[in-house]
């Protein structure tokens, strides 16, 4: 008796909600509407490297249309935060994955944005080549490429301009947009003259001749690297599924952390180039430069740095107001 | 009979409403203001998204901002800078073709040829093949505003030459002036009008092309142009200085649509190879 009590009322709840939120997406728009279960269909956008694997394995794994039949799931890999960024905010692209620098600059810009999942802390290199360049001096007049101007990388390069240079915006004038395929690419065949790019793409070069001239963690600290952002109409409008989301996030870099070997498997089959297993669980277990973890790190130490040499107008109160309710209890910073 | 022809309208257009008897400065101001009023009142009445659009106001601040702390200007003369030097080198390639066109057959097929093939080519498109070639640098941009600007002068230029009465360049040769001597003294003068032509024509070719070349360029920093300028804000989403660029190139199309004016004014209507500007 008391069963099907509890499941009439679940099922009036139910049917309730479901009228309103027609009623209410017949409207028009979803602003603010009652939280529906999950999307239809969803764009997500990230980039090139080894810090997306949590990601990738659930693209890999189909994990998101298994919690959610019927979900049409788009997957876009995207030359740098700029596009995805643009992507967001035209409402082409729903989850966007994203260094911190692209994640801060939205914020302060009022994209609307938070993180709903960080993916991993790295250390970031800046990658030379040639013999003669053996401080960051010798950079000025030179090229380097970071995927973008708005980049952590191009912050990271600022913070050591500012340390090792006496000015922040030393060599701001040397520095070109790439992506780091094309990056590593044109280093490594002498086009530019630094490549402040991530992993893989660091080690790769360092096994064919470049070296580090320096490291971000020597700069900030161990840091975050990449996260995943929603704006606060998705979350709002889909607060289940974001959260559902986050889970999926943890569970993928529990088994990254936990299960080396299955995770390498998953990330070679999605992988478009030769790189074998073994490569890859020797990359995600080169846990000095990459951690991978859903708790932010240094977000604000960045923010402070951004806005002190002008790349941010606004800084955050705290580490919370740029993350949403699942990630609190990881207590970041 | 014969019913005069009027050859001049008996009354100025509009003159009738108090719009025509204004000044003509007065007349494009109000028209410019009334612009501005319909911007700004989109601006308030739809409420489009800061990311996307900015209202006349917060233009201006930043149009002001960036004068002011000496950016805008120093971006402003980056490009012109290698504008100038681009439309240069383009203009002593199209002079040379020319001059070697109007001397010999051999010389007009050259010309020909090349302009039919490199003419259609828009700056842009050369673009990644001159990068490959000149590197990251400056000088890929040189070399696709001098292919820019140099067909347009060539092509003026070259119909210049033809159009050159054919009696002063008989009194020319009769006088004994040598080949050289006969382009520098007596064609070249004869084909300023199309010369300037030319130029202008080259001037707008190069513009936009350096503008377009510098955001696919992507260079970020202190050395940029007006291109990277705008391309720089878009990426920090700095809207109200996207547009405090673009403000900027409209004046200066402004500014040079003067001075063309002014230089035409000077040479080619006072000498009477041109009616007005």
């Amino acid at each position: 008796m008391g069963l099907r009590t509890n499941l009439l009322r679940r099922a009036v709840a139910v049917a309730v909600v479901a009228l309103v939120a027609t009623a209410a997406g017949a409207g028009g728009t979803a602003r603010g509407a009652s939280a529906a279960p999950a999307p239809e269909k969803i764009t997500i956008a990230y980039q090139f490297g080894i810090g997306y694997a949590p990601l990738l394995i659930i693209k890999q794994q189909r994990l998101l249309e298994k919690a959610y039949p019927g979900l049409k799931v788009e997957w876009k890999q995207l030359a740098s935060g700029t596009p995805i960024t643009d992507g967001i905010i035209k409402g082409d692209i729903q989850i966007g994955a994203m260094g911190t620098g692209p994640m801060l600059v939205g914020w302060a810009r009022g994209t609307n944005w938070k993180v709903i999942a960080p993916l991993d802390e790295a250390d970031l290199w800046l990658m030379v080549r040639n013999p003669s360049i053996r401080t960051l001096d010798d950079l000025r007049g030179k090229r380097i490429a970071t995927p973008t101007a708005t980049s952590i990388q191009a912050v990271a390069l600022r913070k050591m301009a500012e340390v090792k240079l006496g000015n922040a915006r030393a060599l701001d004038s040397s520095l070109i947009s790439m992506d780091h395929p094309d990056g590593m690419q044109a280093l490594l065949s002498g086009q530019i003259d630094a490549h402040f790019t991530s992993p893989p793409y660091q080690w790769l070069e360092l096994g064919r001749g470049a070296r580090a001239l320096g490291k971000s963690y020597g700069y900030f600290g161990a840091h975050s690297f990449l996260v995943t952002v929603v704006t606060q109409a998705f979350y709002n409008q889909y607060t289940a599924f974001s959260n559902r989301y986050y889970k999926l996030i943890k569970q993928s870099i529990d088994m990254i952390n936990k299960r080396p070997g299955v995770a390498a498997a998953i990330l070679a089959r999605e992988d478009a180039t030769e790189t074998t297993p073994a490569q890859f669980k020797r990359w995600i277990m080169r846990k000095k430069s990459l951690t991978f973890t859903t708790r932010p790190r240094g977000l604000m130490r960045t923010a402070g740095f951004m806005n002190k040499i002008g790349l941010l107008n606004k800084v955050p109160r705290s580490w919370r107001e740029l993350v949403f309710p699942p990630v609190y209890p990881t207590k970041g910073s | 009979m014969a019913t005069p022809s009027v050859a001049v309208p008996a009354r100025p257009r509009g003159a009738r409403l108090r719009w025509g008897r204004l000044p003509a400065w007065l007349r494009y101001l109000l028209l410019l203001a009334a612009l501005v009023g319909i911007w700004q009142l989109y601006v308030v009445w739809r409420d489009p998204s800061p990311l996307l659009f900015s209202g006349p106001r917060d233009v201006a601040e930043a149009f002001w901002a960036g004068w002011k702390d000496g950016n805008l200007a120093r971006v402003t003369w980056t490009t012109l800078k290698i504008l100038g030097i681009g439309i240069g080198i383009g203009a002593v390639v199209a002079l040379t073709l020319t001059a070697f066109a109007a001397l010999s057959q051999i010389g007009e097929d050259l010309l020909r040829m090349l302009v039919a093939i490199l003419n259609p080519l828009p700056g842009v498109a050369v673009l990644p093949l001159a990068i490959l070639w000149f590197g990251l640098n400056t000088n890929a941009l040189l070399f696709v505003i001098a292919n820019a600007a140099a067909w347009p002068i060539a092509i003026n230029l070259d119909t210049g030459f033809k159009t050159v009465n054919p009696t002063i360049v008989a009194v020319g040769r009769n006088i004994g002036l040598s080949s050289r001597r006969l382009v520098t003294d007596v064609l070249a003068p004869a084909a300023l009008p199309y010369a300037i032509s030319g130029l202008k024509t080259a001037w707008a070719f190069g513009w936009r092309t350096i503008i377009a070349a510098e955001l696919v360029f992507g260079v970020a920093g202190a050395e940029g142009g007006l291109g990277t300028y705008i391309n720089n804000a878009k990426l920090f989403l700095d809207i109200p200085r996207v547009f405090a660029g673009l403000v900027t190139i409209a004046i200066l199309g402004l500014v040079f649509e003067t001075l063309f004016g002014f230089l035409e004014r000077r040479t080619i209507v006072r000498w009477g190879m041109k009616t007005s500007t």
